[in-house]
């Protein structure tokens, strides 16, 4: 079975369906009512026909009763010769009462064998008529008529004629008008075969058809086939922040790719989003899955030139292949999809091939998130602190909260072993409102202490604000505590912020009129668009530690950590450093005038009361 | 057609056998002529019309007389009784009793005598086929290869108010107006 001719088989069957019935129909009508009609006509032909051999025989045997009566034969003769007139009169003949024949005429034509048998006689096509021969009372013998019925078949055979040409015609007439709504059909089942079948953004077969086709092939445990499932990365960016008819633009380009590289091999689908699906069929012997998996991964090397403008895009791809990975089309496409959350896992624009340990991994993530949310409900979160300081003056300013999960089997683990687990189930919601909530607390407690000068930034999740639930945190968590807000700052990812940035925009908004601050964190790892880094109303912008980390006096980190420095000089927003380790960083970071860093160069997270010890120091580290 | 026409009747074939007979048996022939005549007289009877005839009741007598040594007498007298349209028939000897006949059969010139004698009015007179009376008859029979045919003096008929049918007509070898 090759995949490409899939649906070949079921063009226009309606369409067909309907031509068909519609002419049957028709012509089942047309001959019902042309049989009753021939059926009625020669029925009621014979019945006058009769009559009138009837009639004609009565008068006959009237005419002729005197004749028979003085017994003159000839003169009955002449009387019967009289029915020349009557084409139908085949033959007359008077008998006496004896029986014998008394005169007789037979009409000129073709010689008739009359026998006594009826049944003769019909076949003759006659029809016989008998009339006694009556003078006064007495009767005198019998007249016998045969009338033949041929002038009557020939009549009903050209009306049978007649019908079947008129019905011919109708069906002719019917059938160009049937036609023409055959056609309209056509074209209707090719559209709704269309939005079935395939997808309006990208021309490509659609999720439905993919479907059908695995279940179709997975039918034959002798077929081998792969599903690839692509899923690209970071699409919704391209969406937020080009439009939606740039991303389908897009989409569209990137089927058109897609189909292109696995023409040969097999057909693509898209499932839906940024989601596609190619089933692979063909296969070398000597090809392995690997190669298949860099065959779709290198789809994406190129940049996409789009709109004029050279476009990256990558795909996390996942593979599974039957009937090894599953034995239907679900069981196949949850593998790959499994596989594919790896490959993305692993760092994005990478393929993963499915095998059960990726099962075992997500059985162990369900139970670490069950036991997460047990966790928080038994206060086993503990957060640290880790300072941020002026690095002119060393002095520590403030700190970021970063949560720890102080295990009861496995120690203090660090968010990095869980967070991920968190983003996946929802659970961050609730994690980082518990975040929100004790850093609140905790600032309220510094107020208390002498140490309301220090603010605490708290990382909040993309589903915090695509969820709606960030407001309501914040409000309830500084109810709750008391915490000045204008010593409480709120760290959010490019990508949390560019999911919907109208909303967003309105949510920090509020959160800047209650008095927070509000930071970019990781900047230059995502989009870092311009657009929104003036759309949106940031107070800080935090340098990744990427860029930090091999800063020295050149080279292309030093452009970066520069360009981001004179960036948010010039739009007048606070700039803070992370993962500063060493002092040379330190010195290139003060030189680019980065005012605020972070690291463990100063210290890593501690708890709050080790920050409290620190705060007495003068300063973090020697200037 | 012409088979059928030459076809004899069985009445016809006794005839033929009585003629092949007639030299040896003449007075046998008479007799089965003298019937056959009969029967043509009574037959004629029927398609005439006498001018009281609408105001008869059911069961007048039709009278038919004959000369009283009529060889017809004898199967005339057969044929008494019998019913023609509405009427019975009634066979009388002329005796001069004439008047009420209303149908004579003349077969000889005695005959004739004793019915012009009478003051008769719508009386139907029949020749017979071996006589020929003096004034001429309404119907007169005459004999015809080898059977009996009659000629009808329409003119007379309509005189004495007869009124004879058309089917009588067409059968009648002439027809005199």
């Amino acid at each position: 079975m090759t995949v490409s001719t899939h649906q070949a088989g079921r063009p226009h069957s309606l369409a067909r369906r309907l031509t068909r019935a519609a002419l049957q129909s028709t012509a089942l009508a047309l001959l019902v009512a042309g049989m009753a009609v021939n059926v009625l006509v020669y029925g009621w032909s014979s019945a006058t026909l009769r009559g009138q051999a009837e009639l004609q025989a009565a008068i006959a045997a009237d005419g002729i009763a005197p004749a028979v009566l003085f017994g003159d034969a000839k003169a009955a003769g002449e009387t019967l010769r009289l029915l020349k007139a009557s084409s139908d009169i085949r033959q007359a003949i008077v008998l006496d009462v004896t029986g014998h024949v008394f005169a007789q005429y037979d009409a000129a034509g073709p010689e008739m064998t009359v026998r006594d048998a009826s049944g003769d006689r019909r076949r003759a096509g006659l029809i016989e008529v008998r009339e006694p021969v009556v003078q006064g009372r007495e009767c005198l013998g019998e007249l016998r008529l045969l009338v033949s019925e041929e002038p009557l078949r020939r009549q009903t055979a050209m009306l049978l004629a007649a019908t079947l040409l008129s019905a011919l015609l109708g069906l002719v007439v019917s059938y160009a008008r049937v036609r023409r709504v055959r056609r309209d059909v056509t074209r209707a089942e090719d559209e709704l075969n269309q939005f079935a079948y395939f997808d309006p953004v990208t021309g490509l077969r659609n999720r439905h058809a993919a479907m059908e086709l695995l279940e179709t092939l997975a039918r034959e445990p002798a077929t081998r086939f792969s599903v690839l499932l692509l899923d690209l990365d970071d699409f919704k960016l391209i969406n937020d922040t080009m439009g939606h008819s740039a991303g389908d633009a897009l989409l569209s380009q990137l089927g058109g790719a897609l189909q292109e590289a696995f023409k040969a091999t097999g057909v693509v689908f898209r499932l839906g989003g940024d989601e596609f699906v190619a089933v692979v069929h063909a296969r070398r012997s000597e090809e392995t899955l690997e190669h298949v998996g860099r065959h779709a991964v290198a789809c994406f090397n190129r940049p996409l030139q789009f709109r004029g403008k050279l476009m990256p895009v990558h795909a996390s791809v996942g593979i599974a292949e039957f009937p090894l990975h599953g034995q239907t089309a679900q069981e196949l496409l949850r593998a790959a999809d499994t596989a594919m959350y790896r490959a993305k896992s692993s760092g994005k624009n990478a393929f993963a091939i499915y095998d059960e340990s990726m099962d075992h991994e997500n059985a162990a993530r369900i139970e670490l998130n069950e036991e997460l949310a047990a966790a928080l409900e038994r206060e086993e979160l503990v957060l640290h602190y880790q300072p941020i300081v002026d690095l002119f003056t060393g002095a520590m300013i403030g700190v970021e909260a970063l949560v720890r999960w102080r295990h009861p089997q496995r120690g203090l683990m660090l968010p990095g072993a869980f967070i991920g687990v968190a983003e996946g189930s929802g659970l961050i919601v609730d994690l980082g409102g518990w975040v929100l909530r004790t850093a609140a607390r905790q600032q309220a407690a510094w107020q208390q202490q002498g140490l309301a000068h220090l603010f605490i930034a708290v990382n909040v999740s993309a589903q915090q604000l695509a969820r709606r639930t960030l407001l309501d945190q914040v409000d309830a968590a500084l109810k709750d505590s008391g915490a000045d807000p204008r010593h409480l700052q709120i760290e959010l990812t490019e990508h949390a912020l560019v999911e919907d940035i109208a909303a967003n925009v309105q949510v920090l908004a509020t959160l800047k009129l209650r008095g927070m601050k509000i930071a970019i964190d990781d900047f230059g790892t995502g989009l870092s668009s311009l657009a929104y880094l003036k759309r949106l109303p940031i107070d800080k912008i935090k340098i990744d530690r990427s860029f930090v980390s091999d800063l020295r006096g050149a080279g292309e980190d030093y452009a970066i950590v520069a360009t981001i420095a004179g960036l948010a000089q010039a739009l007048n927003k606070e700039i803070v450093a992370e993962g500063i380790e060493t002092r040379q960083q330190l010195a290139v970071l003060k030189r680019l005038g980065v005012q605020h860093g972070q690291g463990f160069l100063f210290s890593k997270a501690v708890p709050a009361a080790e920050v409290e010890t620190l705060a007495a120091t003068a300063a973090m580290t020697s200037t | 057609m012409k088979q059928a026409i030459h076809r004899l009747r069985p009445w016809q074939g006794w005839l033929l056998c009585l003629g092949l007979l007639a030299s040896a048996l003449p007075e046998a022939l008479a007799v089965e002529r003298s019937s056959l005549e009969a029967a043509i007289v009574f037959n004629v009877l029927q398609f005439v019309e006498w001018p009281a005839e609408g105001g008869l009741a059911d069961g007048a007598s039709l009278t038919l007389c004959l000369n009283a040594d009529s060889p017809l007498l004898a199967p005339v007298k057969q044929l008494e009784g019998r019913l023609i349209r509405r009427m019975q028939l009634r066979v009388l000897k002329m005796q001069g009793s004439q008047h009420q006949c209303q149908a004579v059969y003349l077969d000889s010139a005695q005959a004739e005598q004793q019915l012009a004698s009478a003051a008769a009015e719508a009386v139907l007179v029949i020749g017979a086929s071996d006589f020929h009376p003096a004034a001429p008859p309404s119907i007169q029979l005459v004999p015809l290869e080898g059977r009996l045919a009659f000629d009808v003096n329409q003119r007379k008929a309509r005189q004495l108010g007869l009124a004879i049918s058309s089917r009588l007509l067409k059968l009648a070898r002439t027809v005199s107006e």
